[in-house]
């Protein structure tokens, strides 16, 4: 990425991380409901950054998140899970073209149906491992995978209207 | 030597993964399973300032409904005329003297800036700290019962363990009796408190009231908790109590802060009851 996407990719992250601790953690709907979704800024990035660099940036985004939050470590620790699995998904499952167009997986970019596919499971994977996490343990296993199940359903929602309505068709490098 | 930089070389990007995530995972564990004390002071301005932006335009929205709380406060104030006769006022907050002229504890206002309800732990942020005189171990109440207590103090901001948080646990008191068993929240609905253990002979039925005692040092005797809601035998020996608190944590803005000056007194002493035992 160079200078200016940096500066970019910086404000886009530091409106989602507060559009999710000022709005979305202050609607108490039901315990099972806590989307998330500040972690679109790292669906978003480059698919061939150097996927080290990913998981430096992913710590810090989700550093940014626990500060608000007050659970130092949490965020961070899903947060590079989820970078690493983004790897592992990229290298593995993605379609061969966005790796060799060096394109940035948005809505805009791909087709609508693999990237729901893609910002399903990343939603999956997440809130299961951020509700696994926050327990600490699998006594609740049911109460987690309800958790998982709802707020990653509204999140993935919320991520599409995300797309929707911010994301600039732009041209692939 | 030279298969371990080959090694290096090639899985650098690996553990890279691992080290951040044992740097996020010893953060976890270290600073999130009680108090999070000097986490919370350093960073506490920042994210505070931030809250109280936030606070600063969402506290228009319940500025009705909080006047008529404030209104029904004084008027019960006004008619408690036995309380105002022992209180002193100062700057701005306001003590209440026990029967040998003694200050026991004090008051101070406080505005609740972040709140959360639907976690196992819940804790929330009130806007004032050290400088204003707020220190670990005061209760924090409002006109209508008890909220929680604080666990954290920053400059100019303190973070408590709400009454929802599976560590807050509480003696209460129907009428004069004492209810032993220790009163905590279940982690379920936010409403409802429990007792699991209440000896069976105690006669309880639910719309009863329910009072602080004296024996939990960050509360004064007598501040409402909540009413008994169910009551249910479990063997001939025992019975299960639950409490609907009634207070709404979920919607807490204005609270009082309660110093109790000699808490640290109380708890010096009982520690030192405990480490003779050990």
């Amino acid at each position: 990425m160079s200078g200016i996407r940096w500066i970019g990719f910086f404000f886009t992250s530091l409106a989602l991380v507060l559009l999710q601790v000022l709005v979305i953690d202050q609607i108490g709907i039901s315990r099972f409901i806590h989307p998330q979704i500040y972690f679109l800024a790292l669906l978003g990035l480059p698919v061939n950054m150097k996927h080290w660099v990913t998981y430096v940036v992913a710590f810090a985004l989700g550093i940014t998140v626990d500060v608000f939050v007050n659970t130092p470590g949490l965020h961070a620790f899903v947060c590079t899970l989820m970078a690493f699995s983004r790897y592992i998904y990229l290298s593995n499952f993605a379609d061969k073209d966005w790796i060799a167009s060096n394109v940035r997986p948005t809505l805009s970019n791909t087709d609508v149906l693999s990237y729901l596919l893609y910002s399903g499971i990343f939603s999956l994977l997440f809130h299961f491992f951020f509700f696994a996490l926050e327990n600490l343990s699998f006594a609740h296993f049911d109460e987690i995978l309800l958790s998982t199940l709802y707020s990653s359903s509204i999140s993935v929602l919320l991520i599409l209207l995300i797309q929707f309505t911010f994301s600039p068709r732009e041209s692939n490098e | 030597m030279q298969n371990l930089l080959r090694f290096l070389a090639v899985y650098y990007h690996f553990l890279i993964f691992v080290v951040l995530e044992l740097l996020a995972l010893s953060a976890l564990v270290n600073f999130n399973n009680y108090h999070q004390s000097r986490y919370f002071a350093a960073v506490n301005n920042i994210t505070g300032t931030i809250y109280q932006w936030q606070n600063d335009v969402t506290g228009y929205f319940n500025l009705r409904s909080e006047n008529q709380i404030l209104m029904q406060e004084n008027l019960e104030l006004r008619e408690r005329d036995s309380v105002l006769n022992y209180a002193s006022t100062r700057n701005d907050s306001v003590g209440v003297k026990d029967t040998t002229g003694r200050l026991l504890y004090s008051y101070r206002t406080a505005k609740v800036i972040n709140n959360s309800i639907y976690k196992r732990r819940n804790y929330f942020t009130i806007n004032k700290g050290t400088s204003q005189g707020v220190r670990r171990n005061m209760g924090v109440i409002t006109p209508d019962g008890i909220a929680g207590k604080i666990v954290d103090v920053g400059g100019n901001y303190a973070l408590a363990m709400s009454v929802l948080h599976e560590e807050f646990v509480i003696t209460p008191k129907i009428g004069e009796r004492t209810i032993y068993g220790g009163m905590r929240w279940l982690g379920e609905d936010p409403t409802e408190l429990k007792i699991d253990k209440v000896s069976g002979h105690i006669p309880l039925a639910s719309g009863d009231s329910v009072y602080t005692t004296s024996y939990s040092h960050f509360f004064p005797e007598g501040i409402l908790i909540g009413t008994v809601s169910r009551v249910q035998a479990t063997n001939a020996n025992y019975q299960e109590l639950w409490v609907e608190l009634s207070n709404d944590i979920g919607q807490l803005s204005d609270v009082y802060v309660v110093e109790n000056h000699y808490i640290e007194e109380i708890l010096e002493l009982e520690e030192g009851a405990e480490n003779e035992r050990d």
